[in-house]
């Protein structure tokens, strides 16, 4: 049954609950809210899109099952094992059978789903979040948002259009530490912002494995997907994609959309981003992983702060102001000074946007509609900045950004590395 | 050129740990030859490419696929040239389409609109309607439109969702034909992705401050009794619009 024109699932829910009210109806316990559960209609019910290792047990088993706000109602995978371990875990803690599905687009046609929270390989990130917006879903997409800088444009675009609560899963932007850290740098707390560093670590070599025939379970072309065809080889599934540079940007855009999401904060760049990339780096010499491995990246903002993005160093975010820096990581905030990390900030000062919890931030949003700590052109801007340091590498010359045309200046090349042609019938 | 030949001997090993250094190698060249300024040498380097992939029996598919794509890099309108007489190779269309889409030429245009008319098979059919999706013109519109009446429903919509990054207020009517076409119905997907289709295009007639016709094309959707999402964002839109 299709719902009426422009109605939400729990708005039909809460509308239809006022009107049994008055009705001699048996209305199910369920119905309403308890003490620790929320009534449907305030639940949240979501599919989960890509259920490996990061999907199952982080988002389902840490975050989503225990959340009382939360009904899961399918689980998507390319993989069989996955989908259907990830349905069984679903089933122990809730006793409920899941919608199981191999076609992502099957769970967003589902009318009676709310929201999806996607950790693909990062290559299909920007096809199914855009899908799932033009369903009418709310989205939380894992980081790296994207595998181009053209894709998160356009996500930016739907969600927009569609006014999706769309979440990028850069969730330190939801640690108290890194909100403090930027909040001190923001105020001057370090004097002038001058440097960002930040240290996400190196790449792997990876080891030469045979080509093989995909093991039954898994459809191999659905994983390949929009990618240039490739033969399977263990090494190019699961945990492994992000080395492989057709479907993840390696750890620059793995780690960098962690710390360089930090960086734009600090640096009060979101929504915008450097006006200069200078790379250096080096690739593995013998393969077979094809992203980079060592590299220093250089970013120029228009204000003049540089950003450099190391493999090598403490892994963590260094802001250096005039007046001293601030260190932090997911482990510790450090500063210069001591008495800065005291500051008791003063009612003029800047705030940043308060989450201490990402996906909580996000169910908060689906109730109230306003926009996440990490909103989709966030997650976009950052992701940016991971993608002009892969593109910088590649042309191994100096490139200047323009931040808000999205494009390189004057070099013709250069930007046509900013998106990437699809294997049909796939298309952003 | 010599570290040239020796990444294209490379490549044509066929052992894919020589393959992985061949394309290290063609990474440091394509970015020298790249760098604004160094045409003489991205013409040559452009042109060995070509000669490969042409006449290059002795690289084999998977090298001449892997050079093929390269040239999406370098190339221009000469090598798009090249590219446009690989569109009928069953083997290397695709490394090929993926080429071209990257070239921003208009030999490149040309290239896509004439694998629209001519290249056998839907799905590669579809590749070059999403290519000439990002690109602009008159040749590339009638290609389009041309390519809603394709025999093959994955090609219509295909050029369908093309049309709709045209921001030209005339390709809605070319769009909605599609549902109207009674010798092949349009599946529920099929409708759901002209209809997003059609949102976008209003998105971009707005960015091109077309206004009134984005209007009625929201209009003429809301009549349609879209889909909730779609129902929604056409609201919006016209909320937007005023």
């Amino acid at each position: 049954m299709s719902e009426p024109s422009g109605t939400s699932r729990r708005s039909f829910l809460k509308r239809s609950a006022a009107g049994l009210a008055v009705a001699p109806t048996i209305i199910p316990a369920t119905a309403f809210a308890s003490a620790d559960r929320p009534a449907p209609s305030d639940r949240v019910v979501i599919g989960c899109i890509g259920t490996g290792d990061l999907g199952r047990r982080h988002h389902l088993a840490s975050m989503l099952l225990p959340n009382k706000r939360v009904e899961v109602a399918a689980v998507c995978d390319v993989d069989q094992t996955r989908r259907d371990q990830a349905a069984i875990d679903v089933y122990n803690k809730t006793q409920k059978k899941v919608g199981i599905y191999e076609d992502y687009r099957d769970l967003c046609d589902r009318t009676d789903i709310d929201a999806v929270l996607i950790a693909t390989p990062d290559h299909w990130h920007a096809l199914t979040s855009r899908y799932a917006m033009e369903a009418g879903k709310d989205v939380y997409c894992e980081k790296p948002l994207t595998l181009t800088i053209d894709e998160g444009k356009k996500l930016v675009a739907t969600a927009r259009t569609y006014g999706t609560v769309f979440q990028t899963g850069s969730q330190q932007r939801s640690d108290p530490r890194f909100r403090k850290a930027c909040e001190l740098v923001r105020n001057g707390y370090i004097g002038e912002l001058k440097t960002v560093d930040t240290h996400i670590g190196g790449g792997t070599v990876g080891e030469w494995k045979p080509v093989a025939t995909p093991p039954p379970e898994l459809n191999w072309d659905f994983y390949v997907g929009p990618a240039p065809y490739k033969d399977y080889c263990p090494n190019r599934v699961h945990y492994e994609f992000r080395w492989v540079s057709d479907f993840s940007g390696g750890k620059m855009t793995d780690w960098g959309a962690h710390h360089n999401d930090i960086a734009q904060w600090g640096i009060g760049a979101d929504g915008s981003g450097p006006v200069k990339v200078q790379a250096q780096g080096k690739f593995s010499d013998t393969g077979p992983f094809d992203t980079v491995l060592d590299f220093d990246i250089t970013y120029t903002y228009g204000n003049g702060v540089v950003l450099t993005c190391h493999a090598q160093g403490e892994n963590g975010v260094k802001f250096t102001g005039t007046n001293g820096w601030i260190f932090v990581s997911r482990g510790k905030i450090e500063a210069s000074n001591r008495e800065i990390l005291k500051t008791e900030f003063k009612t003029s000062d800047t705030r940043l946007y308060k989450s201490n919890h990402h996906h909580n931030n996000w169910l908060d949003c689906i109730q109230t509609r306003e926009r996440p700590i990490c909103d989709v052109e966030i997650g976009h801007r950052s992701c940016t900045i991971c993608h002009l340091g892969n593109i910088a590498l590649k042309a191994g010359r100096p490139l200047e950004w323009d931040p808000v045309k999205e494009d390189f200046v004057n070099d013709e090349f250069a930007s046509r590395l900013v998106r990437k042609p699809m294997r049909a019938p796939w298309q952003v | 050129m010599d570290a040239l030949q020796q990444a294209l001997d490379q490549l044509a090993t066929g052992q894919e740990q020589e393959i992985y250094k061949a394309k290290l190698a063609l990474q440091g060249i394509l970015g020298e030859a790249t760098k604004p300024g160094n045409e003489e040498l991205r013409a040559k380097v452009a042109a060995k490419l070509s000669e490969a992939v042409i006449n290059g029996g002795k690289y084999g598919v998977a090298a001449r696929s892997e050079i093929a794509r390269r040239l999406g890099e370098v190339g221009k309108d000469a090598e798009a040239t090249t590219l446009r007489s690989l569109i009928a190779d069953l083997e290397l269309r695709e490394p090929a389409r993926f080429a071209l889409d990257r070239i921003p030429t208009p030999a490149a245009t040309e290239a896509l609109v004439e694998a629209a008319q001519n290249a056998i098979g839907s799905r590669f059919r579809a590749g070059v309607m999403n290519a000439l999706g990002q690109r602009q013109g008159k040749g590339v519109l009638e290609a389009l439109v041309e390519g809603t009446k394709d025999p093959n429903m994955i090609v219509r919509l295909a050029a369908a969702e093309a049309l709709a990054e045209q921001a030209d207020p005339a390709c809605d009517p070319v769009i909605v034909a599609i549902l109207e076409d009674k010798t092949m119905p349009v599946d529920e997907r099929g409708r759901a992705r002209i209809m997003k289709g059609r949102i976008r295009l209003v998105g971009n007639l707005i960015r091109e401050n077309k206004k009134v016709e984005a209007k009625k094309i929201c209009q003429s959707i809301l009549a349609a009794g879209p889909a909730p999402a779609q129902a929604k964002a056409a609201q919006a839109r016209l909320d937007e619009i005023g």
